[in-house]
């Protein structure tokens, strides 16, 4: 699972599009279309998809990069790279087909070793998703360094792959179709820059990536669905700056934040309802006192009424009585009764990090400072730029800290890994025993029921331990211009909403009086 | 007496074609509606018997989903099955819609309290959609509580179905219509051949009537025409002598009164031309011209009589003579008549050629007499007699300078029916002159005269010589 924030960068000076490199483009539909500007929250974090961990460079990754699948609106997965994939009956060996028409934005076509080379860095020791491939034959050795190549990838010819696995694995087609099993160029992706201005394979291509820009535009050569936006920018704005722009139609999309629909600019414009499976949660970190205390963290939880939380910033969203979102195995539909057998509140200071580009980030901070100490806590909220938060989380040296949890892969399996004692990216550095115990035999399980079972139970030992305060699930409104056409949420995630069948009506533009102003920003 | 409407005369194909028009039409449209109809509630049954089948059976794979929670499974599941019943499909679990093929934003909305239950077939309505509802019975659980799977009915299949098929029956029936009825009037046409038998027998009996006669027919309806064509032929005879017996006895009458009329001017005329031969100082010229007139007015009071005694008050006997010499004759012989009245001078204005048309002189010159005798009974000092062609007739305007007459006493006189205030010759002679000139297909017009008084025209139309 991993964390997404409705956080902003304030940037001075902006307001201007930079669009060099736009001259060149290939057609003239992209001279003369107005391009889609989708406001986005932060930078992405890393332009590699091994190390991806946040919503933006997620967002980055399903546009530019196209792996062996893709996921559908739903949950389902269609083809991508793959235009047809087989199971050995025995579940271990998946073989992949690669269209022959699949190109990279270079013009070379993509091959079976390409897809082979790029596994292989996502379980390389540089890759922070060791863990969602680790399944695959051989990985492990060569995440150790013990083996030069991955065992399990086998290049059948140049449009045939073949991924062997440990074990049977079902949801490893999931993992295939996410943000992180990415195909790139295996000639160039360990050329020094290839980063700065990437190169993959999916409908978009990078133009130019500024501080605060991205530049894409539409790949001509595109295997699958051709794009219907000819030019799309990513910009970075923070959530104010944003609305205010979006409102006089300077941005089309806003999606990056799941809002309640309340916010002014929904005057204008589409909202977009959609459920999220996602927590909004303060994660505890067990490696920091007090919160190595079963009875502390139980006590914090009971003393943050989370239900004023959501009334008052989120209305529009579901209670959280539990760790996992609605829809999952484990989902709680009422509150959990534990027993609170400390009675006298500890005397160590207690800091929640928010992030500071989080809209009403400072009136939140108001609410625990005002909700905790009136319950006497020691508490301290402070509200962190969303750089220095991400660095500290990675170092697991936050005590507290609030974030929204969202889910990678439509099985419950990759939502509660995140508490497995061996994984990287344990936020609450819990080591439970009996959480390992039940992750391993729910990876073990191939009968669904008994897998869920087992899921279940793993979801009451989350919850339990009680290493979050679940804040609350939301059901996002996302705003769109009403020249845009064709925009349908993921339920999965946001980040996988297929741009391909997006389009920004031009007649509507030019009708709104917007497309000369948005012609003129080159 | 109103004019006879105009119909247009069409044959009796058209005929029946134009009746048949609305049917040639409406029996395909009721038709079609009905089919149509028809086979939408039938498509409809088996729509939603299929649906309710398919949504049990499906029911306990999706309880055992919601028995593991796992909910994109439930939505990846529904959409494959939704692909392939074709139907949108939906999963209900604590009035919260949990999975949807019907659109994505409504998972986690919660389903409208507004299903209403339809009395037929099971089905439920839920805004507009027609709904077949299932329980998905969740046994021992993590919740006892149960989810309901909806699958909402494919209308818009059942409507472009029912469509196909009413425009297919529309089609047919029209072309089978459309056959019957060209049958019908093809059956129709050769049953008027019977028809036209009927009436060639009728014309035949027309021409012929006292040694032809009108064969009966095998057809019921004609025989009945046949039958009140004879009726009414007898009627018309006996109608026909009782007219006739009647207009003799009218005709005797009229006869008689314009006999005693019309005697008064040539008697008058004849006496007074007896009184010249009894003067001393007429000469001998007087005395042959009033010979002359003598004999001639002797031959008219003769004619009249015999014409009186024929039943038929005028039988006019046309000669191509000269007109104008008619009317200075009648006029004279009216100057004659009205010696009581010597201080009325009458002017003439006559053409100085001859005007050859066809007429009656002794009887029109009678009408002119009398026309002109009344104006001089009538006038002060003068009357006018004017003859002039025209471009279509002649006109004949006799004026006086009296005091004129009322227009609607005009009418009654010339009808016969008025009375005069000073004689009753007036009255007389001006209904005789006016049926003699209607005889010559003339008419006498009315108007004032330039002189102060009336003025008769009569005008005679037709081509002059």
């Amino acid at each position: 699972m991993k964390f997404a924030v409705t956080i902003t960068f304030l940037l001075l000076g902006m307001g201007f599009f930079n669009v060099e490199g736009l001259q060149s483009q290939e057609n003239s539909e992209e001279i003369i279309s107005s391009p889609y500007i989708k406001a986005i929250y932060s930078m992405p974090v890393s332009y590699d998809p091994i190390k991806m961990n946040d919503g933006a460079s997620l967002i980055f990754s399903e546009l530019v990069y196209e792996g062996l699948l893709r996921f559908t609106e739903d949950y389902g997965i269609q083809p991508a790279i793959a235009n047809s994939w087989s199971t050995s009956s025995d579940g271990l060996v998946l073989t992949f087909k690669i269209n022959p028409k699949a190109r990279f934005h270079n013009g070379e076509a993509v091959t079976a070793f390409d897809v082979k080379e790029s596994l292989s860095r996502n379980v390389s020791s540089e890759s922070l998703v060791y863990k969602f491939y680790d399944v695959i034959k051989g990985a492990k050795d060569y995440f150790t360094g013990k083996s030069d190549s991955v065992t399990g990838l086998k290049v059948v010819d140049d449009l045939t792959i073949e991924i062997q696995l440990e074990k049977p694995f079902p949801p490893i087609l999931y993992v295939l179709a996410g943000g992180t099993a990415k195909v790139l160029p295996a000639k160039l992706v360990n050329d020094m820059g290839f980063f700065k201005k990437p190169i993959g394979s999916g409908p978009f291509k990078v133009q130019t990536i500024n501080d605060n820009q991205i530049h894409l535009a539409k790949f001509s050569k595109y295997h699958g669905v051709e794009p219907r936006i000819a030019r799309m920018v990513l910009e970075l704005l923070n959530q104010e700056e944003a609305m205010s722009r979006a409102a006089i139609g300077l941005i089309h999309d806003l999606s990056s934040w799941p809002m309640s629909g309340a916010e002014n600019v929904f005057k204008t414009g589409k909202d977009i309802s959609s459920i999220v499976a996602d927590t909004w949660i303060i994660g505890l970190n067990t490696r920091v006192k007090p919160f190595d205390n079963l009875a502390t963290r139980r006590l914090f939880q009971e003393s943050i009424d989370t239900e004023k939380f959501k009334n008052r910033f989120f209305p529009d969203a579901k209670s959280a009585f539990g760790y996992i979102p609605p829809s999952f195995p484990g989902h709680e539909t009422s509150k959990l009764s534990h027993e609170i057998t400390m009675t006298k509140v500890p005397a160590d200071l207690v800091t929640i990090y928010i992030p500071e580009e989080l809209s009403r980030s400072h009136e939140m901070a108001d609410f625990f400072e005002d909700e905790l100490i009136e319950k006497g806590w020691n508490i301290r909220v402070v509200t962190l730029n969303w750089e220095e938060m991400m660095k500290a989380y990675n170092e697991k040296s936050l005590q507290a800290f609030m974030v929204s949890m969202i889910v990678d892969y439509p099985d419950p399996e990759f939502l509660l890994n995140n508490f497995e004692s061996t994984n990287p990216d344990n936020f609450s550095g819990i080591k439970d025993r009996k959480i390992d115990e039940l992750i391993l035999d729910s990876r073990h399980t191939q009968d669904r029921i008994k897998r869920q079972k087992l899921q279940l139970a793993l979801a009451k030992r989350v919850d339990e331990l009680s290493l979050t305060v679940n804040l609350f699930h939301s059901r996002a409104h996302y705003w769109i211009h009403e020249c845009v056409e064709g925009f349908k949420p993921n339920l999965l995630a946001v980040a996988y909403t297929d741009y391909r069948n997006i389009s920004l009506n031009q007649d509507c533009l030019k009708e709104k009086g917007l497309w000369n102003q948005l012609q003129s920003m080159k | 007496m109103e004019p006879a409407s105009v119909h247009e005369v069409i044959s009796f194909k058209d005929f029946v074609s134009n009746r048949m028009s609305s049917y040639q039409m409406g029996i395909p449209l009721v038709t079609a509606i009905f089919i149509s109809l028809l086979t939408a509630v039938i498509i409809l049954k088996q729509f939603a018997n299929s649906n309710q089948t398919f949504v049990e059976s499906i029911a306990p794979h999706v309880a055992a989903l919601l028995e593991t929670q796992d909910r994109p499974e439930i939505q990846r599941f529904i959409r494959a099955v939704s692909t392939k019943q074709g139907a949108e499909i939906e999963v209900v679990y604590r009035d919260e819609i949990i999975a949807s093929t019907l659109g994505l934003n409504r998972i986690g909305e919660r389903i409208e309290n507004d299903i209403e239950s339809l009395s037929f077939l099971d089905l439920k309505l839920n805004n507009g959609r027609l709904l077949s509802l299932a329980n998905a019975e969740r046994g021992k659980g993590w919740n006892e509580s149960k989810a309901q799977i909806g699958i909402y009915l494919n209308t818009d299949s059942i409507f472009y179905v029912s469509v196909g098929v009413s425009i297919g029956a529309f089609i047919l029936s029209f072309l089978v219509i459309n056959w019957i009825i060209k049958k019908v009037v093809r059956e129709s046409q050769k049953s008027l051949e019977h028809l036209g038998l009927l009436e060639k027998a009728i014309r035949q009996f027309q021409r012929s009537f006292e040694t032809s006669e009108i064969p009966s027919f095998p057809i019921s309806e004609l025989e009945s025409i046949r039958k009140a064509f004879l009726d009414t032929q007898n009627k018309l005879l006996e109608s026909n002598d009782k007219i006739a017996k009647s207009k003799a006895k009218e005709m005797a009458s009229y006869a008689y009164k314009n006999l005693i009329h019309d005697l008064h001017v040539p008697v008058t005329a004849l006496r007074n031309h007896l009184k010249i031969m009894g003067l001393e100082r007429a000469t001998q010229k007087d005395r042959e011209n009033a010979l002359k007139r003598i004999v001639d007015l002797a031959e008219q009071v003769l004619k009249q009589v015999k014409s009186a005694r024929s039943h038929l008050g005028l039988e006019i006997s046309l000669k191509n003579d000269d007109l104008v010499e008619s009317v200075r004759r009648a006029t004279e012989n009216a100057h004659m008549a009205s010696f009581d009245k010597p201080k009325v001078e009458i002017r003439t204005t006559f053409p100085e050629f001859q005007i050859l048309k066809a007429h009656d002189p002794i009887l029109l010159g009678r009408a002119l007499s009398n026309l002109v005798t009344n104006a001089v009974e009538a006038a002060l000092s003068c009357v006018q007699v004017e003859l002039l062609p025209y471009e279509r007739g002649v006109s004949i305007k006799v004026s006086d300078d009296g005091k004129g007459m009322d227009q609607e006493e005009v009418s009654l006189h010339l009808q016969g029916r008025g009375r005069s205030t000073k004689t009753e010759r007036m009255g007389i002679g001006l209904a005789s002159a006016n049926h003699i000139v209607r005889s010559h297909g003339g008419k006498i017009i009315y108007q004032n005269s330039p002189l102060g008084g009336a003025c008769f025209e009569v005008r005679l139309e037709g081509d002059l010589v």
